[in-house]
């Protein structure tokens, strides 16, 4: 609260009071009253304020200007009228006057007394007086606040050259309404009449030329003229009421400080800054401008925070998660990790040591993050990271798998193989659950995967990589997807692909891991809204195809793997074969191993469309600025839409019948979003979506009559 | 007009009673209540779902080049809510199952009448 430096509302206001004290109470009241508003007019309005350093009070400055007017009113010339003479005869003792108060009353008072002019003809008797407006005389007192009123008319229109002062006479006019009405408290009270004031328009004109006045009267702030008017007609109403203030309560310094505080204490937890403002400013905005600044960070950070929401279904496996959670809390279980995943490199005598213990080390940073990462699949920037920690999680959980059911080797603990199983189990079915929207290629057809092919010929190069393989990962992959393609060649719609999909088993023997697996496809289907339909992928990007590969093959890799081992148990853990288990999904052998790798790097990175583009796109849509924060989260978005999309229409085509999406496909899709309605016409649509060549074509065809959409193709 | 807008008066007040009693039944289940604004807006809501499921089952329907509705139909409209295509999917098989049933019995009964026809000929 003291912190005020600046010249602000509370330092005008504790200055003007200071200066105003010494008044009688009736007087402070109105000066003091009269300053508030005229201050802080003030501070907008002194242009011409002759010292107005930040220290002086605007009432001081004020004074001076009333100094100077008066000097120049007494300077200048006026128009031969006996008021001059008035003048000349008033000015001796006016010096005297002038400087004994220094209220705006009072030199209000001098002003009108130095500036008598000859309409106030009547005035006259007034103008002998000392003070005109403190002797009203019951016969003219009517006209005199007219009179004073119109004598300051007068000076403003006789003081052409003070133009820049007009705004303090109309301050000053301001200020001079309460007067009269202090004044006229103690006379009679005044009885205002329309042809009293006309009288005295006429007394105006007399002596200056009329359209002057009146435009003074009209220019100078029609403002005065309403105000003067109706004024005295309320003073003439209200009588002994006219002091008193409409509704105006004190202010001083200690009721301005309260209001502060109600107002800092009122605000919520942002008051900190806002006080600040506040008091800086001197004004409330400083609320709202605080409240915004705080608020719009919090949005763009809960957005981003906020992507695991999207995957919705790992709320409904509580049971899993916290199996995960668990695993991840419990720092002795990562040490087990860590034991059981040197134990395993030992064991397999790896010929890549190098790279394991890099990743059994990432791999336990990536178990704590694994969850909360696989939200992130998506995001390019992660990607290439999760299926690394997922497919290293897995690898050790396979191999924990491995270990537990051959038991062929002396495994650190059964529990840690279990925990891991679980994790593993429950990343798959992240996994799947990631990459259900994009139905994990029921029916993807390898041809129309450039990488898709590529990993399933690497797979099918390694037919007799054994259990430990991650080879096995594309190899499973693909199985799958052979068997998910079979499935959707014959599958009707929806669900039965779904519980083709859910058929991670076939030909897998293996128990409850695959069942976890389904359970947990089945339960994500649940959540998911979004169908395991086969799509007809001519719509969908090769990157997402490849994406949804890597991702089953980091989601199918245990069953198949166990089923595998199950039909090839023979196969042990041979020192090369483990050597290829990396957590990497590459083939066994190096060179086919790093050759995939960049494949896989770029399939886990590809972004749907580019960065440019879409930031391009979405910057012309949007109203405010977009940073390029955004990229990730709205690839993901793109992501599902274009996914889903081609669900709808792989649905719809094959509702009708047809193994080919048509165009009728995509108008019943349009339909359904909304973007084609009955009554909607398709040359306005051409030309809000459409390129400017296509609308040449299309826009004759649609304009000949839009009642039945079909027939107007072409 | 006036008799379309009486009718829609009814179906919604139809609407917002069922909606209603299934509200209580589901509270009286969790324990819990139901707000009026809560039932009312669940009304709303499914008095312009049900619109807009018509018109999505009619324009399905015509694209299946069909003049009628059909089950698939419905399958389609319901692919979106898992748990709601999976229940539709197991009513259809009950139902189909349940023709098949009443078509065998009627090829049944209709073959014993058949042949207790040839037997009447025959006697």
């Amino acid at each position: 609260m003291d912190s005020l430096e600046d010249v602000s509302a509370r330092l005008i206001l504790r200055n003007v009071l200071q200066t105003e004290k010494a008044k009688s109470p009736v007087k402070e009241r109105v000066t003091r009253l009269q300053s508030q508003p005229a201050t802080q007019r003030r501070m907008s309005r002194i242009k011409t304020g002759r010292k107005t350093s930040g220290a002086r009070s605007p009432l001081v400055a004020l004074q001076q200007k009333l100094k100077q007017r008066v000097r120049e009113g007494a300077s200048c010339s006026p128009p031969p009228t006996s008021k001059q003479n008035k003048e000349s005869t008033k000015k001796p003792p006016q010096p005297l006057l002038e400087y004994q108060l220094a209220t705006p009353r009072v030199l209000l008072r001098r002003i009108i007394q130095t500036q008598a002019e000859a309409p106030m003809v009547s005035n006259q008797p007034d103008a002998k007086d000392v003070n005109p407006i403190m002797s009203h005389t019951p016969c003219t007192e009517e006209v005199r606040p007219l009179s004073s009123e119109s004598n300051l008319y007068y000076d403003c229109q006789r003081d052409p050259e003070v133009q820049s002062e007009l705004d303090l006479s109309n301050i000053t006019l301001e200020l001079m309404q309460p007067i009269p009405k202090g004044l006229s408290r103690k006379r009679a009270p005044t009885s205002i009449s329309v042809s009293a004031f006309e009288r005295q328009l006429e007394h105006l004109t007399e002596g200056v030329a009329e359209p002057d006045v009146l435009e003074d009267f009209s220019s100078n702030s029609s403002l005065s003229l309403t105000l003067n008017t109706p004024s005295l007609h309320v003073t003439a109403q209200r009588g002994h009421l006219q002091r008193k203030p409409v509704s105006r309560e004190l202010v001083t310094e200690e009721v301005f400080d309260k209001a502060v505080h109600i107002r800092l204490q009122e605000c919520p937890e942002p008051s900190g800054i806002l006080a600040s403002k506040m008091e800086r400013d001197s004004s409330w905005q400083g609320f709202t401008l605080g409240m915004s600044d705080v608020t719009v960070p919090e949005l763009t950070t809960d957005i981003i925070m906020n992507k695991t929401a999207l995957y919705t279904q790992s709320l409904s496996r509580p049971a899993t998660v916290d199996c995960v959670e668990e695993l991840q809390t419990n720092p002795s279980e990562k040490e087990e990790l860590e034991y059981m995943k040197q134990t395993t490199i030992t064991e397999v005598g790896s010929t890549y040591p190098d790279e394991m213990v890099p990743e059994t080390q990432e791999e336990e940073e990536f178990v704590s993050g694994t969850t909360s990462e696989i939200t992130h699949m998506d995001d390019p920037d992660h990607v290439r990271v999760e299926p690394m920690s997922e497919c290293k999680v897995q690898d050790s959980g396979q191999e924990a798998e491995k270990q537990q059911l051959d038991k062929s080797t002396a495994n650190s603990s059964g529990v840690i193989p279990e925990s891991l199983s679980l994790v593993v189990e429950e990343l798959q079915a992240k996994i799947v659950e990631c990459y259900d929207g994009t139905t994990l290629t029921p029916a993807i057809e390898s041809e129309e995967i450039e990488n898709g092919s590529e990993v399933v010929q690497m797979a099918r190069g390694l037919p007799d990589d054994k259990e430990m393989d991650t080879l096995q990962y594309p190899e499973q992959v693909v199985h799958n997807s052979v068997y998910f393609s079979e499935h959707g060649a014959t599958s009707e719609v929806s669900t039965k692909t779904r519980k083709s999909g859910c058929m991670f088993n076939v030909g897998a023997e293996k128990d409850y891991v695959q069942l976890k697996c389904k359970t947990g496809r089945q339960s994500d289907h649940v959540l998911d809204p979004d169908s395991a339909l086969p799509s007809m992928l001519s719509e969908r990007t090769n990157e997402e195809l490849e994406e949804e590969n890597d991702c089953q093959e980091l989601a199918q890799q245990t069953p198949v793997f166990v089923r595998q081992r199950k039909e090839e148990p023979t196969i042990a853990l041979s020192p090369p074969v483990v050597n290829s288990g990396n957590p990497r999904p590459v083939a066994g052998k190096s060179q086919p191993h790093q050759k995939r790798r960049p494949a896989v790097d770029r399939i886990l990175r590809r972004a749907i469309l580019p960065k440019t583009y879409v930031l391009t796109m979405f910057r012309h849509f949007a109203k405010t600025k977009v940073s390029s924060d955004v990229y990730p989260v709205v690839n993901d978005i793109l992501q599902r839409y274009f996914g889903r999309v081609a669900e709808d229409l792989e649905a719809f085509a094959s509702h009708a019948k047809r193994k080919t999406i048509e165009k009728d496909d995509v108008e019943l899709l349009m339909r359904r979003q909304g973007f084609m309605i009955d009554c909607s016409q398709v040359n306005v649509l051409i030309e809000k979506f459409l390129p400017l060549e296509y609308r040449k074509l299309l826009v004759p065809i649609a304009t000949s009559g839009n009642k039945v959409i079909p027939k107007e193709r072409y | 007009m006036d008799d379309t807008l009486a009718q829609n008066q009814r179906l919604k007040a139809a609407i917002h009673f069922t909606t209603g009693q299934i509200c209580q039944t589901i509270a009286a289940d969790c324990g819990s209540e139901f707000s009026r604004q809560t039932i009312a807006a669940i009304a709303e809501t499914t008095y312009r779902q049900c619109d807009i499921f018509a018109k999505d089952l009619e324009s399905f329907a015509r694209h299946a080049k069909r003049s009628t509705i059909n089950v698939d139909d419905v399958k389609l409209v319901s692919r979106r809510s898992t748990a709601l295509s999976t229940y539709i999917q197991q009513k259809s098989e009950e139902l189909a199952s349940a023709h098949q049933e009443q078509k065998e019995k009627r090829k049944k009964s209709s073959a014993k009448r058949k042949h207790q026809e040839t037997e009447d000929n025959e006697d």
